[in-house]
C-alpha cells in the first residue's frame, strides 16, 4: 500500500474519535442535555420539545450514528442563539480566520527559518545566544500581552496601523491587510519562536553530518550547502513542529480575534461559549479538530517530498 | 619530472574543548610530487584525518585550528587563504574522499544531483552537458546502468557503489591532488580490492597525485611509492615503500609491521583485515611534544627518550626515522609480541 494511502486511512480513526468526544461532551455531561441546550431560563415546554428533537430516549450510539451521518453530510445542527445552521455561521466567518492563520504562518516561517538557520550556523556564538533569547522571550509572552503591546506601539504610539477591527478583502485589499497585519504578527511571533528553536536544533544536527563535510569538500557555495543540502535534511522535524504548533495557532486565533476584534471563527467560539450555544461550540471544535488533523496529514505527506527513504 | 605539488611544512593543529587543548598534529612535514602517491599510515587517533582535513581547511573551526606551519599547494600557502579562496580550490584542484561511504553522501539528494552540482562549481554548463559528464564519470568508475543510477538516492546503492560515486564526484573536475582518507576501510575485502584497483587505474590515467591515508600496509604496498608513518601527531618514519617495508627502523613501525594481520568478523558480517595493535594506546598531546611520544610503549626506551624529542635521522637513501636508538631497533623484529 502506498505511503499516501496509508496516511489517509490513518486519519479516519482519529476523526472518528474526535467526533465521539465532541458528541459525548454534551451527551455525557452531567444533567439533562435538553436542559443544558435550552438554557437556564427555558420553560419546561421548551425543554420537552428539545428533548423530543434530540431523540434522547434512543440509545447513545444510535444517536451518535445519526449525528455523525448528518455531520458528514455537512449538517452541524442549529445555533440556539442565532437559530441558523451552525455550518453557515462557521463558513461566514471562515475567511478572516483563514486569512489570519495563513498570514501568521507566513510571518512565523519567514522569521523562524532564517533565524533558526543562522543561529545553528553560528552556534555557541553571541549572535546565536541573542537569537535564541529572542525566541525564548517570544515564546513566553502570552499572545494577548504581545497583541496589546503591538497595538500600543504601532497603532497608538506610531499611529501607523488601525487599532482593531476587520475589513473584508472585497472592500479593499490594502485596508484588509492593514487590519490583519498586527493580529497576524501577534499570533505569528509565538509560533515563530517555537519553529525557530526546532529549526536551530535540526540544522545543528544536520550540519555535523558527514555529508555536510563532503559538501564543503566539494567546494559548494554557502547558499547551496545550507539550503539544498542542510535544510532539506532538516525539513522533516521543521514541518513536524509546524504541524504540531498548529494547535497552538488555533487557540491563538481565538485569543487574537478577541483582542483585535476580528469577526472570525475564534470570536464565534468565544461568543458561543459565553452564550452556552452548544451546537455552535460542538461545530467549531469539530472544525478546528478536522483542520488540525488535515494539517498534520499534509505534514505527513510532505515527508515523502523531503525524504526519499519515506516513499515506500 | 619531480615537481612538488603539495608541501606541508611543520604543520601543527590543535583542538580546544571543555577538557582543554589537544595537539592532534605536531610539526608534521610532507611533500607530494605531481602524479605521486604518498601513503600515510598509523593507528587510529594518531592524526591522519586531521592532517588531511587541514590541507583542505575542513577542520571544524573554531574548535580545531591550524596553529603553525604552512601548506603549500602549487607554491601557494593554503593555511593563509580565506574561506572563499579555499572554495576555489576544493573540488577543483584538490578533492577528498572519506572513510564512511554510508554517510558521506547526502541521503535526500539524487546521485545525479550530487555529481551534477560538483560539475557546476567548475563552470556554467547546460543540463545536458552536466548529465553527459556525470554519465561518463559513472562509467569511468565502472558503475553499471549509469543512467538509472543518476536518478537513485544513496540508500538504494551498496557501500561499494557509494564509494565509487564518491570517487566519481571527487574526480569529475580532474583535480591535481586526491586526498583519500581510508577510502576502503569500511568496505568488505573483495570490494576493497576492486575500489583500490579502480583508484590506481584512474590516478594513472588522469596523472593525478594521491595522498592516501590507511592503516593497512597491504594497501600501502599495492598503491604507494612513498610512505609516512605517523604517531601521536608526529611523523616517526618516512621512506620509499620498498625500503620502509623491508627494513623499518622506528620501533613503532616495526611494531605495526610485526603485528599479525587477523581476519575479523565484523558486526555487518563483512570480513576485514585489521592490525593487532601494539600494547598501549596513542597518547593525546597537550602541546608541542617534549619527549618521544612513543616512549611509554617502546621496549627499548632510554632516559633520553623521555626527555628529548628525537629528530628525523637519515637511515637509508630517502628513508628517515625519528628515533634515538634506531640502530638497535633491528633487534626488535623478533619477539615484539611475547
Ligand atoms: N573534532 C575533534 N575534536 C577534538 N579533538 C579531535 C577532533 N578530531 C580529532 N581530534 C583529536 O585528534 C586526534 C587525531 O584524530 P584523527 O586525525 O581523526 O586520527 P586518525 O589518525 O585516526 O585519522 C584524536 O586522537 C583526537 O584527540
Ligand atoms: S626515541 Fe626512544 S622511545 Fe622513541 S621510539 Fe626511539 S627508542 Fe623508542
Ligand atoms: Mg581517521
Amino acid at each position: 500500500m502506498s505511503y499516501v494511502l496509508r496516511r489517509l486511512l490513518a486519519t479516519l480513526p482519529v476523526m472518528a474519535t474526535v467526533a465521539l468526544i465532541v458528541f459525548s461532551l454534551l451527551h455525557l455531561s452531567p444533567g439533562d442535555p435538553a436542559h443544558v441546550l435550552a438554557g437556564e431560563t427555558a420553560t419546561p415546554d421548551e425543554v420537552a420539545s428539545i428533548r423530543a428533537a434530540l431523540g434522547l430516549e434512543r440509545p447513545f450510539f444510535e444517536r451518535f450514528a445519526d449525528w455523525s451521518y448528518s455531520v458528514i453530510t455537512g449538517n452541524l445542527g442549529q445555533s440556539i442563539f442565532f437559530g441558523r445552521p451552525v455550518a453557515d455561521l462557521i463558513l461566514q466567518r471562515a475567511v478572516p480566520s483563514i486569512a489570519l492563520s495563513l498570514l501568521a504562518l507566513l510571518i512565523a516561517v519567514a522569521i523562524a527559518l532564517p533565524l533558526g538557520m543562522f543561529a545553528a550556523w553560528r552556534a555557541g556564538r553571541v549572535i546565536d545566544k541573542m537569537a535564541m533569547s529572542f525566541a525564548v522571550l517570544g515564546f513566553s509572552l502570552p499572545t494577548f500581552v504581545l497583541g496589546y503591546l503591538l497595538i500600543l506601539f504601532f497603532s497608538v504610539h506610531l499611529r501607523w496601523l488601525p487599532v482593531q477591527g476587520y475589513v473584508a478583502p472585497e472592500d479593499g485589499a490594502v485596508s484588509f491587510l492593514r487590519h490583519l497585519i498586527l493580529p497576524a504578527l501577534a499570533l505569528g511571533l509565538v509560533y515563530a519562536a517555537l519553529i525557530a528553536r526546532v529549526t536551530r536544533a535540526a540544522m545543528l544536527e544536520v550540519l555535523g553530518q558527514d555529508y555536510m563535510r563532503t559538501a564543503r569538500a566539494k567546494g559548494l557555495g554557502l547558499w547551496r550547502m545550507v539550503v539544498r543540502h542542510a535544510l532539506k535534511n532538516a525539513a522533516v522535524p521543521i514541518v513536524t513542529v509546524i504541524g504540531i504548533g498548529f494547535g497552538m495557532l488555533i487557540s491563538g486565533v481565538v485569543v487574537t480575534e478577541t483582542v483585535f476584534n476580528v469577526p472570525g471563527v475564534g470570536r464565534l467560539t468565544v461568543d458561543a461559549i459565553l452564550r452556552r450555544d452548544y451546537p455552535v461550540i460542538q461545530g467549531v471544535v469539530l472544525v478546528f479538530s478536522a483542520t488540525y488533523v488535515l494539517i498534520n496529514l499534509l505534514v505527513d505527506l510532505s515527508y515523502a517530498l523531503f525524504d526519499p527513504r519515506v516513499r515506500r | 619530472m619531480d615537481e612538488t605539488l603539495l608541501a606541508v611544512d611543520d604543520l601543527a593543529v590543535e583542538f580546544s574543548g571543555r577538557s582543554g587543548r589537544t595537539r592532534a598534529v605536531d610539526g608534521l612535514s610532507l611533500t607530494i610530487a605531481r602524479a605521486e602517491t604518498l601513503a600515510v599510515v598509523g593507528e587510529s587517533g594518531c592524526g591522519k584525518s586531521v592532517t588531511a582535513l587541514s590541507v583542505l581547511r575542513l577542520l571544524q573551526e573554531p574548535a580545531g585550528r591550524i596553529v603553525g606551519g604552512t601548506v603549500r599547494f602549487h607554491g601557494r600557502d593554503l593555511a593563509s587563504l580565506d574561506e572563499s579562496e579555499m572554495r576555489q580550490i576544493r573540488g577543483r584542484s584538490i578533492s577528498m574522499i572519506f572513510q564512511e561511504p554510508m554517510t558521506s553522501l547526502n541521503p535526500v539528494l539524487t546521485i545525479g544531483e550530487q555529481i551534477g552540482e560538483t560539475i557546476r562549481i567548475e563552470g556554467d554548463h547546460t543540463a545536458e552537458v552536466v548529465r553527459q559528464r556525470a554519465l561518463a564519470m559513472l562509467d569511468m568508475v565502472q558503475i553499471p546502468d549509469s543512467a538509472r543510477r543518476l536518478k537513485q538516492y544513496p540508500h538504494e546503492l551498496s557501500g561499494g557503489m557509494r564509494q565509487r560515486v564518491m570517487i566519481a564526484m571527487a574526480l569529475v573536475n580532474r583535480p591535481d591532488l586526491l586526498i583519500a582518507d581510508e577510502p576502503t576501510t569500511a568496505l568488505d575485502v573483495t570490494i576493497q580490492a576492486q575500489v583500490l584497483d579502480l583508484m590506481r587505474g584512474l590516478s594513472g590515467q588522469l596523472g593525478m597525485a594521491t595522498l592516501l591515508i590507511t592503516h593497512d600496509f597491504g594497501v600501502v604496498a599495492e598503491m604507494a611509492s612513498r610512505v609516512i608513518v605517523m604517531y601521536a601527531g608526529r611523523k616517526v618514519e618516512e621512506g620509499p615503500v620498498r625500503s620502509l617495508l623491508s627494513s623499518p627502523r622506528h620501533p613503532y613501525t616495526i611494531g605495526l609491521l610485526g603485528s599479525v594481520p587477523k581476519w575479523q568478523q565484523s558486526a555487518g558480517g563483512e570480513r576485514r583485515r585489521r592490525l593487532v595493535e601494539i600494547p598501549g594506546a596513542v597518547p593525546a598531546l597537550r602541546g608541542p611534544a617534549q619527549a618521544c611520544s612513543f616512549a611509554p610503549r617502546c621496549p627499548i626506551a632510554s632516559d633520553r627518550c623521555h626527555a628529548e624529542v628525537p629528530p628525523p635521522t637519515a637511515v637509508a637513501p630517502g628513508h628517515v626515522a625519528a628515533c634515538w636508538h634506531w640502530p638497535s631497533s633491528t633487534n626488535l623484529r623478533s619477539g615484539w609480541h611475547p
